[in-house]
């Protein structure tokens, strides 16, 4: 182990192992830090398959697609702390001051040029969702049920009622059944489900764990066990309707109510930050409103595929080894405009000029059947396309060829209209 | 018989609407070859994965990922569970090793999916 690295990356996850491979590839020095005691992120629990689509053309499991980054990070002999926390960070002339602690080495402290941050994201609990009241056992995210079942080997109840649609929440819907205990139902706040089309179908349908939308549980009974939850139908402005209440008696309630990048670390050094997707405002490059400082996976926005983490933490690493390169030089960061039915875009900015064909990802506000996605800048048409079955639940992914925008003209727009506002 | 599904042969999801008549399958609604594919088997006779876990004598990885060498008919999946969770893992294995062969009799494998490496004695 070094004093001083070229490259520090937080997080063995997908987004993480990708980062530090293609930095080490270009050259840097590379440091991987993990908290837990193995690679792989949370893939190590996501025992299911359907993952490396896209970045292995193969269907493969969560420890599966993790293993072959971590055999990748081996072979190129990339330092890896495990069991490693960043407890303290801070860049003073250039050069990042990290402070670690870990099992072997207590508090500790290491320099970097550069920082890679992948440290994917957090589950919404009880309390985020506003469900006080008393604490009993039996209340799980669907991460922690995940963790308990596919790691540990242990059940975390017989009886279980599922909040919310999320992909792990159908996933464990499916996952319970098999491990023998009964899921009564699946319930749904929103009026689409959350999670994607293939889950639904794979993990309750084929099973007949009925889903019930425009649904949320408005109380947890039971003092010492959960005994049962009160479930209440919702209006359209997600108000419950007393009227329509029902107690289910069951001993687990699993809660799939949405994923949180984390990004406390970050709070010190006052980067800027995209108030939707919860990560930093960053370039093509995926840096940050702080220079050498790079964002990647599900702590820049949350992802529905790991291909996509992957691809982002490749990203963070080729800029990150070669900013080392250029510490000093200006950087341009010009707004990436959104405009229509978009929650978000990222990048949120450009830096210009740039010759490379980027990944942009963005999710609409609603579904709606068809969209034209047009780039604009200066009133001259960059980029159109028009995607099919567009909803808040997938991701899209468009690739832009920076060459095409005049590195001088002004801020460019990303819209996403229907057929008559693009005729407007 | 007409059955309206979605494909899951991606995570794209088509609305299909599959149609047997004489044993003749159309499908309509596919964007891709994968859809054609999906919907006839479907209608004819449901495939999916199974993954899940055995145990391990490890006394830190109580559990191993694994998952079957091939697709099995959605029906049979309570019977390989039946073999599958009487299996005990007490060596080291990395993903791709077979961990019990031709289960059922049916030519399918058990196959990890995660490592265990116990320490040399």
């Amino acid at each position: 182990m070094k004093n001083e690295y070229d490259v520090v990356v937080i997080g063995a996850g997908p987004a993480g192992l990708a980062a530090a491979v293609a930095a080490a590839d270009r050259g840097a020095t590379v440091c991987l830090a993990e908290r837990e005691e193995r690679m792989g992120g949370i893939l190590k629990q996501c025992i299911h398959d359907g993952f490396g689509l896209i970045r292995f053309e193969e269907k493969l499991t969560g420890p599966e697609y993790a293993w072959r980054y971590e055999q990748m990070v081996k072979e190129r002999k990339i330092d890896f702390m495990d069991s490693t926390f960043l407890t303290q960070m801070s860049k003073n002339n250039d050069i990042y001051d990290l402070s670690f602690v870990n099992p072997k080495l207590g508090q500790f402290d290491l320099k970097s040029k550069s920082m890679i941050m992948a440290m994917g994201c957090r589950e919404r609990t009880d309390r985020q969702i506003f469900l006080h009241g008393e604490r009993p056992a039996g209340v799980f995210t669907a991460g922690q049920a995940q963790n308990f079942i596919n790691l540990k080997g242990f059940m975390p109840g017989k009886k279980c009622v599922i909040l919310g649609s999320g992909d792990i929440g159908l996933i464990m819907a499916r996952r319970l059944t098999i491990e023998g205990a009964e899921v009564l139902g699946v319930y749904e706040l929103g009026s689409e489900p959350s999670g994607l089309t293939r889950n639904i179908v794979q993990c309750l349908e084929d099973f007949k764990i009925p889903l019930e939308l425009s649904t949320t549980v408005t109380e947890i009974h039971g003092k010492d066990r959960v005994e049962a939850v009160t479930v209440c139908k919702v209006d359209k402005n997600r108000v419950p309707i007393t009227e329509s209440a029902i107690k289910i008696q069951c001993d687990t309630l699993i809660l799939s109510v949405g994923l949180i990048p984390e990004n406390d670390i970050l709070k010190p050094l006052s980067i800027e930050m995209d108030r939707v997707t919860r990560g930093p405002l960053v370039d093509q490059n995926l840096e940050t409103s702080k220079t050498g400082l790079f964002s990647c996976g599900n702590a820049l926005h949350v992802s529905d595929l790991v291909d996509y983490v992957s691809e982002s933490g490749k990203i963070a690493g080729n800029s990150a080894a070669d900013y080392l390169s250029n510490i000093k030089k200006e950087r341009s960061r010009l707004p990436f405009n959104k405009k229509g039915n978009l929650l978000y875009l990222v990048p949120q900015f450009l830096n210009l000029p740039s010759k490379e064909t980027i990944p942009l990802f963005f999710r609409p506000k609603k579904a709606v059947d068809s969209a034209y996605v047009v780039v604009k800048q200066d009133d001259k048409v960059i980029l159109k396309k028009r995607l099919n079955w567009l909803k808040p639940s997938e991701m899209h992914r468009i690739p832009l060829d920076l060459g095409l925008l005049n590195p001088e003209g002004g801020s460019p727009t990303l819209s996403v209209l229907s057929k008559e506002e693009l005729d407007d | 018989m007409t059955k309206n599904m979605t494909c899951i042969a991606c995570p794209r999801g088509c609305l299909l609407t599959v149609t047997e008549e004489n044993s003749n399958v159309t499908v309509k609604g596919n964007q891709c070859k994968k859809g054609i594919s999906y919907g006839k088997q479907e209608i004819l006779q449901p495939l999916r994965m199974l993954t899940t876990t055995v145990k391990t004598t490890h006394t830190v990885y109580p559990r191993v990922s694994v998952c079957l060498s091939k697709d099995i008919p959605l029906e049979d999946i309570s019977k390989y569970l039946e073999v599958v969770n009487n299996i005990t893992i007490n060596e080291n294995c990395i993903p791709g090793d077979i961990l019990y062969k031709n289960i059922l009799n049916k030519g399918v494998d058990l196959i990890a999916t995660g490592e265990i490496k116990y320490d040399k004695k």
